[in-house]
């Protein structure tokens, strides 16, 4: 059942939070409230996998300012 | 939701169930042998159907219908399609989306969200002719990706082509050959109702590939897929 789009270049969408909590994608789609699930997020920043929603507030703080950048050696 | 039009009840629109049937209005194609020019060209739109009434007038039939069938237009182009598509599967109804396949992400959402249980799609002629038969710009990597997903998420789906005037049977055997392997697909004769403009009134007194053609395609395209035929 796995078969995903080929032909276009896999496109990501940003989008905007509205008040109500729904999504407004760039393409102009609403994402209803409804339709949004949780994302876990799992990091290893403290050396082993783990929930960043488990980490304590100050780790959380430090997860968030962290930036992501490509080393060209 | 834009909702222009709507047909309480339709026993053809979806394969084995009792539907009811929307239009929407908008669409992004300017085909010229289109029949439904008011919900396709901005000058000719009428006026709206609340969604409400629409949907109240759904409640109210839940009971004796199966589904909801939903057309247009473009219904993809509806931003809040996804909203309407929950509200009426709350109401117990199966839903059928037809499309044109030119916004993947929207089919790709409502499938992913188990919003639709029937896609209807259109493979207008072979890719690249696309854009010169349907009037418009169109990317023909959006529509290959529709198909790709509508193939590899949607519960029941079909492909069909309306044999418009200007397509000749190789157009169709290089659509049929892309598609092929897929669950339906159907050749639609093309009709002219003698009371009603095509969005290209020139197009009025155009033929398409008369039937005997398209049988004689379908004999020759049929072993590609599970179901299908002319209609």
């Amino acid at each position: 059942m796995h078969h995903s789009p080929q032909n276009g270049k896999g496109k990501k969408l940003n989008y905007t939070e509205n008040n109500d909590g729904s999504l407004t994608r760039e393409d102009g789609v609403i994402i209803p409230e409804k339709a949004r699930t949780r994302n876990e997020i799992y990091t290893r920043v403290i050396g082993y996998l783990r929930p960043v929603e488990q980490f304590n507030v100050g780790q959380q703080a430090s997860f968030h300012d962290r930036k992501v950048y490509k080393v060209n050696i | 939701m834009k909702i222009a039009q709507l047909l309480p009840v339709t026993l053809i629109e979806y394969p084995g169930k009792v539907s009811a049937l929307i239009y929407t209005e908008g669409c992004n194609f300017r085909c010229p042998f289109c029949h439904n020019a008011e919900l396709v060209l901005p000058c000719k739109y009428k006026s709206l159907i609340p969604e409400k009434e629409v949907l109240q007038l759904l409640q109210e039939r839940s009971g004796f219908l199966d589904a909801l069938a939903i057309t247009g237009g473009e219904p993809t182009l509806q931003p809040d399609l996804i909203e309407f598509l929950y509200k009426v599967k709350d109401l117990g109804l199966l839903v059928k989306l037809d499309s044109n396949g030119s916004r993947p992400e929207v089919l790709k959402l409502a499938l992913h969200l188990k919003l639709v249980d029937y896609v209807a799609m259109d493979v207008k002629t072979t890719f690249d002719k696309y854009d010169s038969l349907i009037g418009a710009q169109c990317n023909c990597n959006d529509i290959k990706d529709s198909i790709d997903i509508i193939r590899g998420f949607a519960p029941d789906y079909e492909f069909r082509t309306t044999v418009a005037p200007t397509i000749t049977q190789d157009d169709l055997y290089d659509v049929a050959e892309y598609i092929k392997g897929s669950k339906r697909y159907y050749l639609q004769k093309f009709i002219t109702y003698e009371d009603k403009d095509l969005i290209d009134p020139a197009w009025n007194d155009k033929r398409g590939l008369p039937r005997k053609k398209l049988d004689e395609v379908w004999e020759n395209v049929s072993k590609l897929f599970d179901i299908g035929g002319v209609r």
